[in-house]
């Protein structure tokens, strides 16, 4: 597994110079072209929009707020092959905007405060299962530990290295950060992450 | 094989493998390319992130709100609805706020009244003082007298003046007579 070039959910160098095609495309103003890469990737930002603020409401509106701004800036992306970390910026920066409107809000007592990797309770849950729903809320509860322990570079780091599946490239692009910057927060992150035995019980327990 | 002599690679040089085997020294990479337990390991440590990854995307919701793409707003946004519009207007209406509070309670209002009765006493003064002048000029003394008044002569008594220039009874000094005409409030 090569981790600084693979791109699991484009698959072959094929599937990279098709988003590129057509993100040219819509970048010259083809409205549909736009709307397949909103297809492609609508998943993984509204999944990358959860992890960070454990709940569906505020994930699909931060997912389209994601998708409207980067159809406004579109024009602005000079390399189109950076399509998909430059996605990803726009949805992280997004989701920092989030969190510092909810943190106001919070101080004026107009929000109370919440976990952000712990899914809303007040949420209907999907899976009539009870099984299921016990599982779902001991790993968003061992994850939301663990992202406790990390400091705010290193849970980014580790949340689109492992969750949202970006290699360590697109993560520096996303991050606007040096490779080796990303490759030391993702070791120290790992070193906290085998710390964390819970995080591991579950996963075991899943394999069994 | 010389690999099995060498220790094995501990959990934080497994961790620095995870992240980029390219990474370690040229000892510890050939090491785990040699050494099945130590490759084992790290296989193992990358099957549990892996799966880790895959456990979160099961557990996460599927989004039920499809994304739409409305028409595109104008780039160029009215000002009103830019988002430093509401900012400035907070700071306009403070400012406006501001010098409310202080042009009402500062002194000037009072002032300015004052200096307008004090320019309406200034001016019936003036007209007081050039009608006592006006009266000395209509009642002066005649050069004749000023000899007789003894104004020349200092060594005359008032008595001997009274008696040689005696004073008219009835007539109104200055102030009984401006007494009616001038009232100041």
């Amino acid at each position: 597994m090569d981790q600084n070039t693979q791109e699991p959910h484009t698959g072959t160098p094929a599937g990279r110079s098709h988003v590129a095609y057509l993100a040219d495309c819509a970048r010259a103003g083809d409205r549909s072209c736009f709307e397949q890469l909103v297809g492609m990737f609508q998943e993984e930002i509204f999944r990358m929009a959860f992890y960070r603020t454990g709940s569906r409401m505020d994930a699909e509106d931060l997912t389209q707020d994601t998708f409207m701004k980067a159809l406004k800036s579109l024009p602005r992306l000079k390399d189109t092959s950076r399509f998909r970390s430059w996605l990803f910026s726009i949805g992280v920066n997004r989701v920092r905007d989030f969190h510092k409107k909810k943190r106001i809000l919070v101080f004026f007592g107009v929000k109370a405060e919440g976990k952000e990797l712990q899914p809303d309770d007040r949420q209907p849950s999907e899976n009539p299962n009870p099984l299921t729903d016990l599982i779902k809320q001991e790993f968003w509860g061992h994850m939301q530990c663990l992202a406790n322990e990390l400091s705010r570079m290193e849970r980014e780091v580790f949340l689109l290295r492992f969750l949202d599946q970006l290699s360590i490239k697109e993560i520096a692009q996303a991050l606007n950060r040096s490779e080796s910057a990303v490759k030391t927060h993702l070791y120290r992150s790992l070193n906290k992450f085998r710390d964390n035995p819970g995080l591991a019980r579950v996963l075991q327990g899943e394999n069994q | 094989m010389t690999h099995e002599k060498e220790p094995h690679l501990n959990e934080k040089e497994i961790t620095r493998a995870v992240v980029d085997e390219a990474d370690l020294p040229a000892h510890l990479q050939k090491h785990l390319f040699l050494c099945d337990f130590c490759r084992a390991e790290k296989e193992r440590f990358e099957k549990q992130l892996s799966q880790l990854g895959r456990m979160a995307e099961r557990l996460a919701p599927s989004h039920r709100r499809r994304v739409t793409l409305t028409a595109q707003r104008t780039s160029r946004n009215p000002w009103f609805r830019t988002w430093r519009f509401p900012g400035l207007l907070t700071a306009c209406v403070s400012a406006a706020m501001v010098i409310a509070v202080m042009w009402w309670t500062t002194p000037l209002t009072t002032s300015l009244e004052d200096s307008q009765a004090r320019l309406i006493r200034e001016i019936l003064q003036d007209e007081q003082f050039l009608s006592e002048i006006s009266w000395l000029e209509e009642h002066a003394i005649s050069l004749i007298y000023f000899d007789i008044s003894g104004e020349s002569m200092p060594g005359i008594s008032e008595e001997f003046m009274e008696f040689v220039i005696p004073a008219i009874q009835n007539e109104p000094t200055y102030h009984e007579m401006t007494k009616e005409v001038y009232y100041v409030a």
